[in-house]
């Protein structure tokens, strides 16, 4: 089943205890949903299983190695609150991801909200997963290994870390 | 028990050498009195008032960075866009301030901290700016820093201080990180998992520091 991924910093989500009903903080909104021409990025995948290439395209991308937290939507729920989904090539450098890249467009104020709700539910489902630095390294390294992407491919700052 | 390893980081250094206290304290001298650093002074006590060439100097300059760079920080971590993965612009103002005194930007930052403690966005703007530098650049005062955050009332000024020891990566940061305890089940479990990171990347898998 396909899934959409998106980068998020839980402890803004958790300034409030959203889990107890309360409002979610102005700075989860503002920093996690900052839309550049009303859109927001995903990456989708085929499934669970596949997390690790949703990370593998965002982690690519990185000057600096952090711990990250990516929360899961469900297509289907991402539909039924009304939010567009459309195919855009992502700037990750690992090319056969490219292509799973999309962008939640046409967002306003109403439906930023209901995207709120959905990442709401997906903390509260435990659908948000965190990876550590030492895993994304693990991540970017197999790829490296794998041919998938080639170390000067990274962003400078990076590139010494991997052989 | 673990150690730094500082002998390395010397070095590495690329402070010039004098060749003697003598020298140290002409050079000091030479530098306030021909006003390479001006003199910010704006309250002395006699407790306070520097009595050696040395003195002077950090004084000098630590005057100068309150007063010149202080606002100028601040404005800069209000306006960054942090995103983990990412450098802001307050990573380059640091490494520069680094670059130019090491000891008084350390310095500074840490009364900074301190006389902001209360504002979450200005410590975590400075955590996750010295979590991208290296620990021997930053250290004693990041440290301290980043152990002082681990005792906020903010969950994210907390995370921070956990984030720092994670990416510096000592064995002195896993030893912190192992007597770490945190009342939400979700960030203990990330320390958890930091702790087992860094095992295996220090090659320290069940050895205690």
């Amino acid at each position: 089943m396909a899934l959409l991924v998106r980068k998020i910093e839980k402890a803004k989500w958790l300034q409030n205890d959203i889990l107890a009903g309360e409002d979610v903080s102005a700075d989860a909104i503002t920093n996690c949903m900052k839309t550049r021409m009303n859109a927001l990025s995903v990456w989708e995948i085929g499934g669970e299983e596949e997390l690790h290439n949703a990370v593998l395209a965002m982690a690519s991308q990185f000057q600096h190695l952090d711990t990250i937290d990516v929360v899961v939507l469900l297509p289907a729920a991402v539909a039924e609150a009304g939010l567009s989904v459309r195919g855009t090539n992502g700037a990750t450098p690992v090319k056969d991801l490219a292509g799973s890249h999309r962008d939640l467009v046409s967002l306003t104020y109403r439906s930023l909200g209901k995207l709120a709700g959905l990442i709401v539910d997906g903390i509260r489902q435990k659908n948000v997963h965190r990876y550590t630095k030492q895993q994304l390294k693990r991540l970017l390294e197999e790829a490296i290994q794998a041919g998938r992407l080639s170390r000067d491919q990274l962003q400078e700052s990076l590139r010494s870390r991997f052989a | 028990m673990c150690s730094l390893n500082r002998t390395q980081r010397s070095e590495q250094s690329e402070l010039p050498t004098l060749a003697s206290e003598t020298d140290y304290r002409a050079f000091a001298d030479e530098v306030v009195t021909e006003g390479f650093i001006p003199a910010f002074r704006t309250t002395t006590s006699a407790t306070t008032e520097p009595t050696s060439s040395e003195n002077k100097v950090n004084q000098a300059r630590m005057q100068a960075y309150r007063k010149e760079l202080s606002g100028r920080l601040l404005a800069l971590i209000a306006e960054c866009d942090f995103e983990y993965g990412f450098s802001s612009a307050l990573d380059s103002f640091l490494r520069e301030r680094l670059a130019e005194n090491a000891f008084v930007t350390r310095e500074w930052l840490n009364s900074l901290f301190v006389e902001h403690f209360e504002d979450v966005g200005v410590l975590t703007g400075v955590l996750r700016t010295i979590a991208h530098l290296d620990y021997y650049d930053v250290a004693p005062e990041g440290p301290t820093m980043a152990l002082a955050a681990l005792s906020h009332s903010s969950i994210e000024v907390r995370e921070s201080g956990i984030r720092a020891f994670e990416n510096w990566a000592t064995a002195d940061c896993l030893g912190v990180l192992r007597n770490v305890e945190c009342a939400e089940q979700w960030m203990q479990d990330y320390v958890a998992q930091v702790v087992r990171d860094l095992e295996e990347e220090l090659g320290l898998h069940g050895a205690t520091c």
